[in-house]
């Protein structure tokens, strides 16, 4: 792990230099151990593909650290002493669940299905099927609240995102963009592919952890009708 | 106890010290865009520094006082009125049942805030009484404010109830006022510290990047500040996957324009970052108006902490001084 300055407030960590789910748990076990023992001025941490920044208040570190010694000098020092605490031979990955998403696939709710499907020579189920067969890795969250950004597509459905960009893409709507695949939380404008929507709301605005998925999880897609999405929406306890 | 927005002014919504923690679900921190003038703001009315108030940019608010409220303004310097009369920023008033304050248009810097003892009583939304427009959370009703709002104020402290009464007994035109002393005019020095990605741009981007002047374009929000002057560019390029940006931290888009992101900025980003903005320099950042003129110096991070010591310093004096002069306010009523 390398820690380069990232203003006079954070840090970054470096886990990595590309996309790989072993670099995603290094950096998941490491906020794990960091949540268990924050330092006197540590304020929240914010996971990517390969690096983890950590931000504090340098006035509280100052206060409660060494005379003398800048504070981001001292928050670097604890970081590694929070690595060397961990023991990548002993601690073996925690068990992740899958979090299982309901998507209706195409019509209304997937504009863009057939296109996607015509673009790779596939037949639309062959999609469906392949969109939803991974486990898809959650590396980060960003963007937007409950964004996320997953890794694990299959490269036979990589498509690039539309030539003209929607203005209004609904919330819920799960796409397609290069290597990406993800669904849109809240409404926005967006280039990415549509292939159908989920009734499950990612972002919950009444709940603490705020939203349906963190950092580290697994993902699942399920296939759903029209009428089990209805079903979902209106039995779901988030409305 | 409620004040109501007879006019909301410009882009003016209910913000506190924003919302912490929440970065790792893509939630933005928000909040104040100057923190010391918004301080000063809570402090003149006897509030804790993370009390929620009214933030406007360029133009203020007109506010109905339903009953009588001690407030201040700080921030972007204006003329306001308290029922027609001219009054100033930088220290309390009393504002009786029914009185309207006009704060009107900013004549230097861009953002002001209005503090009420008791602070605005919105709900708070994980933790913050910030407003985040874009999920609609926190503030009023998760929006910036508009023309006849109600918004909620909450009880005073014990200093802000005995303050309400030192200043019903005082003279009105006992003159004294508290200010940060910040002038925005002429080519303000904004000090940054360079990204670890600083190398990848090209010497030529780099040496221009220190020593020419860009201008705040009109593309200049909560979010980020576009600018206008020499285009930097990467040496080579290269795939940068989304990452955390942070309040200040300077991407360099395609076009070579830079960009300073501001306190509503998103939790990550995908452009490459030439620099971070010195937090001692943000607050004089926030205040900048479009067309205002800027040029980068580089500082180390151990300069930058230093200079973040003394600001503190600076403002725990004022925080000493505002203090004083309330008690002696307070303890001339017996």
């Amino acid at each position: 792990m390398q820690i380069v300055p990232f203003g006079d407030r954070a840090v970054r960590l470096i886990f990595g230099d590309r996309i790989d789910p072993a670099v995603q748990l290094k950096i998941g076990r490491f906020m794990q151990v960091l949540a268990q023992y924050p330092f006197p001025g540590y304020i929240e941490d914010v996971p990517a593909y390969t690096n983890l920044v950590v931000y504090y208040d340098p006035l509280t570190v100052i206060r409660h650290g060494e005379v003398g010694v800048a504070a981001q000098e001292q928050v670097r020092s604890y970081l590694f002493s929070v690595q060397n605490q961990i023991n990548d031979e002993e601690e073996a990955a925690a068990e992740k669940q899958t979090v299982r998403i309901p998507v209706c696939y195409g019509g209304s709710y997937g504009p863009d299905l057939k296109e996607v499907a015509e673009f790779h020579h596939l037949s639309v189920d062959e999609v469906i099927a392949r969109h939803s067969a991974p486990h898809y890795l959650v590396y980060m969250l960003g963007f937007a609240p409950g964004f996320p950004f997953l890794g694990g597509l299959s490269e036979a459905l990589e498509t690039p995102r539309r030539a003209e960009p929607r203005l209004k893409i609904a919330a819920g709507s799960v796409g397609i963009a290069g290597k990406q695949t993800g669904a849109y939380p809240l409404d926005s404008p967006g280039g990415w592919q549509i292939i159908g929507r989920t009734p499950v709301p990612l972002f919950r605005p009444k709940s603490d952890p705020p939203t349906l998925l963190s950092a580290g999880d697994l993902v699942q897609f399920d296939p759903v009708s029209e009428e089990e999405y209805q079903e979902i929406r209106e039995r779901a306890p988030w409305h | 106890m409620a004040l109501t927005l007879i006019r909301a002014g410009f882009a003016s919504a209910v913000q506190d010290l924003g919302r912490h923690g929440y970065q790792k679900y893509g939630i933005i921190v928000g909040g104040v865009m100057d923190p010391p003038a918004a301080k000063l703001a809570n402090w003149l009315v006897g509030n804790p520094d993370g009390s929620a108030m009214i933030e406007y940019s360029f133009l203020g608010p007109s506010v109905l006082f339903e009953e009588d409220t001690v407030f201040a303004l700080s921030g972007a310097d204006c003329r306001p009125e308290l029922d027609g009369k001219a009054i100033i920023c930088g220290r309390p008033y009393v504002a009786h049942e029914g009185e309207i304050l006009s704060v009107g248009g900013m004549i230097s810097g861009s953002r002001g805030y209005l503090a009420v003892a008791g602070g605005i009583a919105t709900p708070e939304w994980l933790g913050s009484r910030s407003t985040y427009e874009r999920a609609g959370q926190g503030g009023f009703k998760g929006r910036l404010l508009k023309d006849h709002d109600r918004l909620p104020v909450g009880r005073r402290s014990g200093t802000s109830a005995k303050l309400m009464n030192g200043l019903a007994n005082t003279n009105s035109a006992v003159s004294w006022f508290f200010s940060l002393r910040r002038s925005y005019r002429g080519v303000k020095r904004i000090r940054v510290i360079p990204d670890e990605l600083w190398n990848k741009f090209t010497e030529s981007s780099r040496r221009l990047f220190q020593s020419a002047v860009y201008t705040i374009t009109t593309s200049a929000d909560r979010m980020g500040y576009r600018l206008d002057g020499p285009e930097v560019s990467l040496g080579e390029p290269f795939e940068l996957y989304s990452e955390a940006v942070t309040n200040g931290s300077i991407q360099v888009p395609r076009s070579g324009h830079p960009i300073i992101l501001m306190t509503d900025h998103q939790s990550t980003g995908g452009y490459p970052r030439i620099a971070q903005v010195a937090t001692v320099d943000l607050p004089i950042l926030a205040q900048l108006p479009p067309d205002s003129r800027i040029r980068f110096s580089l500082i180390s991070v151990d300069k930058a902490e230093n200079l973040l010591i003394q600001q503190e310093k600076q403002l725990l004096r004022l925080r000493k001084s505002v203090t004083r002069k309330l008690k002696s306010l307070t303890d001339a009523v017996i």
